[in-house]
């Protein structure tokens, strides 16, 4: 039992801490300080570890693609998306919702991250949900759901730290993102349907046609070629995950000061002062739990962990869903990164033994954090959403709530049958070991 | 001159650094297909560069009071306690930067002990390192500066 004690009063500490309102990662580095203390280690580690945590060269990435995503959004670009997708899908009973799912799946593919996201085609998307006489709260709530998919479709921050502190390739990664990523943008779009079609929202917009479309493609022809330059980039092996950020930053800025001419000086100033606002409240953490991961070492926990699931080792399933309860009930609580960082060390090694894709584990964890993102009392993208429709939270985390069916549903999924997760991966990189 | 300085210091830092990251991956980028070459500081200026944007940036955050706090249990209290709960929170929130302030300085010291030479950069990692204690520093400076603010609303309210 004796074990036990260190990994205990750090739970409770970092609980305490944070119900009296110390900030996440600062709880997180306090809690990390007590681990130290009951282990006997000494307390330089932090330094050594708020140093050497950011060492990795791939986190690099993460700025980078926040830094892309903003100068696309003020450049421009997310206009240029939402026209093309109004003509794809704007004309079918609940138009503007559907529209807003596509435009998140677009901008998603050029952005890492489920708020960014909901910002750039929420505050373009929502107003106008508004307008066609939409309940605000479920406006917000489509904006929050879809854009929750900026995590899981790539280029994904989530995948990148995922993959930092697994092991996994993050391009691997990367691609067995999109499938579940398409499917559960498919899965929100038939609930925006089904509820639109009974409060009668919206369908008054043109019929669909192609050569509108046609037009809406070549207008926004700039913003549909950024997801070719990142991801093909990657694939054809032309670019490393980094250098495609630093590509994507240079022609966020290239096509937003030269072709749609829509950043000026200070909409530069804000992408870059928003960036350095979000690494430093998020990336931050990562200095705290670097010391954290090494504590779950020296307790042994995963070996616990394994221990005590040792009864449910002939049922995978079972445990991946324990898992996948416990991650959703935690992402209420937490930030995902932390989520990300704290729990991958503990329960990879489980699930790696008891026969499941680390890959797959990865898709499953991010999809878990979205939730998260989805869920009160810390739901970012309903923070987000609420912020622009003007409304409180608790409006934003009712009206999402049939938006949380789809990704319920694929954590199911995900749990029964997860072989499709990996098709794409493997048939670029071969199936792995 | 001086309120310029206080109200910008972190914003134009982290702009800074961001841009040597960014400008760090590019130049690898452009140097491996336009001149078949390769930058061998560049990995490193890119890394420390997202060090100090983040450390600059966290308090940044702190100024501007976009830290991610878990407030709605808090806010359930009684008036008094809420406060009591807050100003608590704070004191070990300080705490634990005083602590680090103490540990990265510690760290720094060994470094001046022993030589280590970025192999990039060639330069001693000491002179990169000894700027860790200084953002810790004006984390806590930025603490006590949204006291300050709270102070001047006449204790109104909550300092968050």
């Amino acid at each position: 039992m004796e074990f036990f004690n260190g990994p205990i009063v750090m739970a409770l500490v970092f609980v305490f801490t944070m119900i009296i309102g110390v900030p996440i990662p600062f709880a997180a580095g306090i809690a990390t300080v007590a681990g130290l203390i009951i282990a006997d280690i000494p307390l330089s580690l932090m330094a050594l570890s708020a140093w050497t945590a950011f060492e990795p060269f791939p986190l690099v990435t993460i700025p980078l693609f926040i830094l892309a995503g903003q100068l696309m959004e003020h450049g421009g670009m997310s206009e240029k998306l939402v026209t093309i997708s109004k003509k794809l899908v704007g004309a079918y009973k609940g138009g503007m919702g559907l529209v807003t799912v596509v435009a998140c799946m677009f901008f998603a593919a050029l952005s890492g991250s489920g708020p960014a996201t909901t910002a750039a085609i929420g505050s373009i998307t929502i107003p106008a949900m508004k307008k066609e006489g939409y309940d605000s709260g479920f406006a917000g709530g489509i904006a929050a759901a879809a854009g929750a998919l900026g995590s899981m479709i790539p280029p994904s921050n989530l995948i990148i730290i995922f993959a930092l502190v697994s092991d996994v390739s993050i391009p691997r990664l990367f691609l067995a993102g999109i499938l579940p990523g398409i499917a559960l943008g498919l899965m929100l779009m038939v609930v925006v349907f089904i509820i639109s079609l009974k409060n009668n929202y919206g369908g008054a917009d043109a019929k669909f046609q192609f050569r509108p479309l046609l037009c809406a493609l070549w207008d926004g022809k700039w913003a549909m070629f950024a997801p070719i330059i990142i991801l093909g980039g990657i694939y054809a092996g032309i670019f490393t995950p980094s250098e495609a950020a630093a590509v994507a930053v240079a022609y966020g800025l290239f096509v937003g000061l030269f072709i749609y001419k829509g950043l000026t000086v200070k909409k530069l100033v804000e992408a870059f002062k928003f960036t350095a606002v979000v690494i430093g409240t998020v990336m931050f953490i990562l200095g705290s739990t670097k010391a954290f991961g090494q504590l779950v070492t020296i307790y042994d926990i995963p070996e616990s962990i394994l221990n005590l699931f040792q009864g449910l080792a002939n049922h995978p399933e079972l445990v991946l869903l324990l898992i996948g309860i416990f991650y959703i009930f935690i992402g209420m609580w937490l930030e995902s990164v932390a989520q990300i960082i704290i729990f991958t060390a503990v329960f990879l090694p489980l699930v790696t033994k008891l026969g499941i894709d680390p890959v797959v584990f990865g898709i499953f964890t991010v999809l878990t954090c979205e939730i998260g993102f989805l869920t009160p009392p810390i739901g970012i993208n309903l923070f987000v959403a609420a912020r622009i429709t003007g409304d409180s939270i608790e409006k934003i985390s009712i009206g999402v709530l049939p938006l949380l069916v789809p990704y319920i549903l694929m954590v199911l999924i995900l749990v029964y049958f997860s072989d499709w997760v990996t098709y794409l991966p493997d048939l670029v990189y071969g199936v792995s070991k | 001159m001086l309120k310029k300085l206080n109200q910008y210091f972190e914003e134009v830092l982290c702009t800074f650094f961001l841009s040597v990251v960014f400008i760090s991956v590019i130049t690898q980028v452009v140097l491996r297909f336009g001149f078949s070459s390769a930058a061998v500081w560049a990995e490193e200026t890119a890394v420390y560069g997202l060090i100090f944007a983040t450390y600059l940036g966290a308090s940044l955050g702190i100024k501007r009071r976009e830290h991610v706090r878990i407030t709605f249990i808090v806010l359930s209290f009684p008036k008094k306690l809420k406060v009591v709960s807050i100003i608590l929170a704070d004191i070990l929130w300080l705490g634990f930067l005083a602590l680090m302030i103490v540990q990265t300085i510690v760290y720094t010291k060994l470094l001046f002990d022993v030589s280590y030479v970025l192999p990039g950069l060639k330069i001693e990692l000491r002179w990169l390192q000894m700027f860790m204690p200084l953002t810790f520093c004006l984390m806590v400076y930025r603490v006590f500066e949204v006291y300050w603010e709270w102070k001047k609303t006449g204790w109104k309210g909550l300092p968050l």
